[in-house]
């Protein structure tokens, strides 16, 4: 009687997160309709036009060679677009972390504390970006329109993976974005550490990590961009023909599950500083 | 008009650069990871070919161009002065910049200019230890190439320079220009030889280069330094260059007098 | 009731001029404070910056851990008991908005409702009431960011009392306003704590507040509490003069020993002390002229408070 109660209780929570989910996701885009009007097609044809480029440039150098890391230059396409899925997901509900200066020194996480909900929650809900839905129709478009060049044939196991690889891509980037920035609660400003795990680092996604020298591999092990595109697309680029492959895509999973939670216990760590010390 | 009011403002934005000693080591990071992860592209690429010229060009030829563009891009950077631009034009301070004894557009120069020494300072040790590590670069055929190297590596700079300031011209009419830019600099990227030398691009796709000023800020520059030109492509390139210059220029003080006006109408 | 018994707070100092050296020295932010606060009272914490007000309401409303001393609210811990407390107590922070800048009034407040879980019925009517009193019609179809700072302040103050709470906690909510907004939002106040009971504690810095609004005054200075009590019982301790005026009939007699005298045709002025017993001096020249009028003008209620801060930085020396 009393799990039933408890899966109640469990289901009411979960469909309350859900609906607020949906009401931050229509303010945060007439928000950004109301503040950008026009300016947001032209930040989307903008947006395609600029990735278009990169696409054909990116291509058409590496068809000068038979290939990089074991990769030809679809492939190399194919990762490239992996990883802005990833990017672009990873990033929707971490943008209110991108001001961790303005959130603690400045005290607007004040604000979320003195709400009945906990203060993460609300912050992941608070500011979506509506504005990398363009980058998720263009990334898996363009999957598409690779994986049909390179002629692959997918089974139904390798499609529902292939879904799987992008969401716990996404989940992995964004324990990765988030995993620096509670330096903030001791530091004062983390921001340099974080722009380089979150943008200079994530030059890495567009190459085999095979091709990077022993250290940087090391690297990419302890903040797991290997686990971003690389190891998924060698199973679904069937890079890799054993039968464990079909794990690769877990890996992925469970490094976004550490990764998350190794940022979960980071930011309660610096949240008791805040509260002992007031920021 | 005079001289020393805008040194004094590029000394103090240099000033005001050095303040932020933190940043730097962060630029300094992402160029010096930047350019480890390209080399290991390269590695990878021509190990691919057993090291074999690709295109005629050999691997030391390709590493000594992404190193050299290290520098190239430093000095040819405009330092954001469109989105300054239209920073003074949404805030409307452009209008009190009218009423200074300094134009506002060389205002705006001699500021980026403090911020460019402070950047190619420190690209330039980035610059220096990539050097060292690959144990030197080529250099160029001879002193003449060098002083035509240095010649249209500033014309590459004064194309990019006339490139932002209308850009940010725009900025009378619309708002977002910002937006627009950051994408302009995305394609730019991918346009002027700044990742991938144009060599390696298709007929067609390098003639669509020809078409777009990027690759005259950039490539040009790195051609010739590198020695693939002749001594007539030389002469087409920089006149080339200089046809951007004059045309960009051009259009950016037609549209610059017409937005000025607008800026009296508006301000009433 | 809120109840706070031998607050502390420490805050570690940074060593500037070498970030190296980790002798962690601290600083009392607030040191050994205690009142309560019954229901329906309208409370002022007034004191000067860095004194500790911030301190003190972030402990109060569970967002800091006292280092000493306890808090209790309705008999709840706030800092364990946050979610609980949170229900309770409404806060507005003067300088940080929790409005959604590009949107209507009413969506933040929609997701406040969400987040609060406020049944319908209950959303509906509070909602009609608020928009009545802080008269938020005039600009309910606009996006916040073209509201005036006192019509934000009054779409803030809804936000903060969506829930109903019975405690509110405002710190500086007049910052930056000009007087006439800062009457109107002053109003509002104490409509609120009049009608509907709520409790108020607010900080401010601008004395004017606390003179027009308060039944009850707390200052503080250093991390003290150096007074708490009605207004009127402050002004009595004060050591500021008094300034005198007297109209008199004829030709003033003048006698010896007021201070700061002028004289102007048949008016004379001059200053006045009760704590230095000068009243005699009062008696005195009234009982020698012929008076036709006297103003006793107070000392303004910046000045006493100016003398309470004064006193405790002379305390604090010795």
């Amino acid at each position: 009687m009393r799990i039933r109660n408890r899966g109640c209780w469990l289901a009411g929570r979960i469909v309350w997160f859900f609906q607020l989910c949906a009401m931050t996701l229509s303010m945060c885009w007439r928000g950004y309709i109301s503040y950008k009007g026009w300016s947001a097609l032209v930040h989307g044809i903008g947006l395609i036009i600029g990735y278009l480029g990169e696409y054909v440039v990116l291509y058409t150098m590496i068809t000068n060679f038979p290939g990089v890391g074991g990769f030809t230059a679809l492939e190399i396409c194919f990762l490239y677009a992996m990883g802005l899925v990833a990017y672009a997901l990873g990033n929707l509900h971490t943008r209110e972390f991108w001001r961790m200066d303005e959130l603690v020194l400045r005290g607007k996480l004040d604000l979320f504390l003195v709400r009945p909900v906990s203060p993460l929650l609300q912050l992941f809900v608070q500011d979506i970006q509506v504005g990398y839905l363009s980058h998720l129709v263009l990334g898996i478009g363009s999957m598409m329109l690779i994986k049909g060049m390179i002629g692959l044939s997918w089974d139904l196991a390798h499609w529902a993976l292939f879904f799987f690889s992008l969401l716990a891509g996404g989940i992995l980037m964004g324990g990765i974005s988030l995993l620096t920035t509670p330096l903030t609660f001791w530091w004062g400003r983390s921001d340099a550490v974080t722009r380089f795990v979150r943008g200079g680092m994530r030059q890495t996604l567009q190459y085999p990590v095979t091709i990077y020298p022993k250290f940087i591999q090391r690297l990419l092990y302890i903040i797991p961009y290997a686990f971003v595109c690389y190891y998924p697309c060698l199973y679904l680029l069937e890079k890799d023909t054993s039968p464990l492959a079909v794990l690769y895509p877990f890996y992925t999973l469970l490094a976004g599950v550490i990764t998350n939670l190794a940022f979960y216990l980071f930011w309660r760590l610096g949240l008791r500083r805040y509260n002992s010390a007031g920021g | 008009m005079n001289g020393t009011s805008y040194l004094l403002l590029a000394y103090y934005s240099l000033k005001e650069s050095l303040v932020y000693i933190k940043n730097t080591m962060v630029f300094l990071l992402f160029s010096a990871f930047g350019l480890l992860i390209q080399y290991s592209a390269w590695y990878a690429l021509y190990w691919s070919v057993d090291f074999m010229p690709v295109m005629g060009r050999s691997f030391e030829t390709m590493l000594s161009y992404q190193i050299l563009m290290v520098l190239i891009r430093s000095f040819t950077d405009a330092n954001g002065i469109s989105r300054q631009l239209e920073q003074r034009m949404v805030s409307g301070e452009i209008a009190l910049d009218f009423l200074r004894p300094v134009a506002p557009r060389g205002m705006l120069i001699a500021r980026s200019w403090g911020e460019k020494i402070f950047q190619m300072a420190t690209d330039l040790v980035v610059f220096s230890v990539a050097v060292l590590a690959v144990g030197g670069i080529q250099s160029p055929a001879s002193i003449e190439m060098m002083g035509l190297f240095l010649l249209s590596l500033c014309l590459g700079y004064l194309i990019n320079l006339m490139f932002e300031l209308l850009m940010g011209t725009f900025a009378f009419w619309f708002v977002g220009v910002n937006t627009l830019k950051w994408f302009i600099d995305f394609f730019q990227l991918a346009m002027s030889g700044a990742i991938v030398p144009l060599w390696l691009l298709p007929d067609w796709l390098q003639f669509c280069t020809k078409l777009l000023p990027f690759q005259a800020i950039l490539y040009a520059p790195a051609q010739i330094y590198l020695g693939g030109m002749s001594n007539m492509e030389i002469v087409q390139t920089m006149g080339l260059q200089v046809f951007w210059i004059l045309l960009l220029m051009g259009l950016q003080e037609l549209l610059w007098r017409r937005g000025k006006r607008r800026i009296v109408v508006l301000g009433g | 009731m809120i109840e706070a018994s031998h607050l502390c707070k420490n805050y570690p100092i940074k060593n500037h001029n070498n970030p190296f050296r980790k002798d962690r020295q601290l600083r009392c932010a607030v040191d050994d404070i205690s009142f309560t606060v019954s229901p329906g009272e309208l409370v002022g914490y007034i004191g000067p910056n860095g004194a500790g007000k911030s301190t003190t309401i972030k402990m109060l409303t569970g967002i800091l851990l006292p280092d000493g001393g306890m808090v209790r609210v309705d008999g709840i811990d706030p800092f364990y008991q946050r979610k609980q407390n949170c229900r309770k107590i409404g806060v507005l922070f003067g300088q940080r908005s929790q409005l959604w800048w590009h949107l209507r009034l009413d969506d933040t407040y929609r997701l406040l409702k969400h987040l609060y879980e406020i049944p319908d019925e209950q959303y509906r009517k509070r909602l009609s009431v608020l928009r009545e009193m802080l008269e938020l019609d005039s600009f309910w179809d606009q996006p916040v960011r073209q509201l005036s700072l006192g019509q934000r302040m009054r779409g803030e103050l809804a936000a903060a009392l969506l829930h109903s709470p019975s405690y509110l906690y405002l710190d500086e909510p007049t910052v930056g306003m000009d007087v006439l907004v800062k009457e109107r939002i002053r109003e509002l106040l104490k409509e609120l704590n009049r009608q509907d009971g709520v409790t108020i504690l607010l900080t401010t810095h601008d004395l004017e507040d606390v003179e027009r609004l308060c039944s009850r005054v707390m200052v503080i200075n250093h991390g003290k509490l150096l007074y708490d009590g009605t207004m009127a019982q402050l002004r009595s301790r004060c050591t500021a003069d008094a300034t005198v005026t007297i109209d008199i009939q004829g030709e003033p007699t003048i006698i010896d020993g007021l201070r700061n005298f002028r004289q102007k045709g048949n008016q004379i002025t001059f200053s006045l002390n009760r704590r230095l017993g000068e009243g005699q001096l009062l008696a005195q020249i009234v009982g020698c002229n012929h008076v036709r009028d006297i103003t006793i003008q107070e000392p303004p209620i910046e000045e006493v408070v100016r003398d309470l801060y004064q006193r405790s930085g002379e305390e604090e020396q010795r």
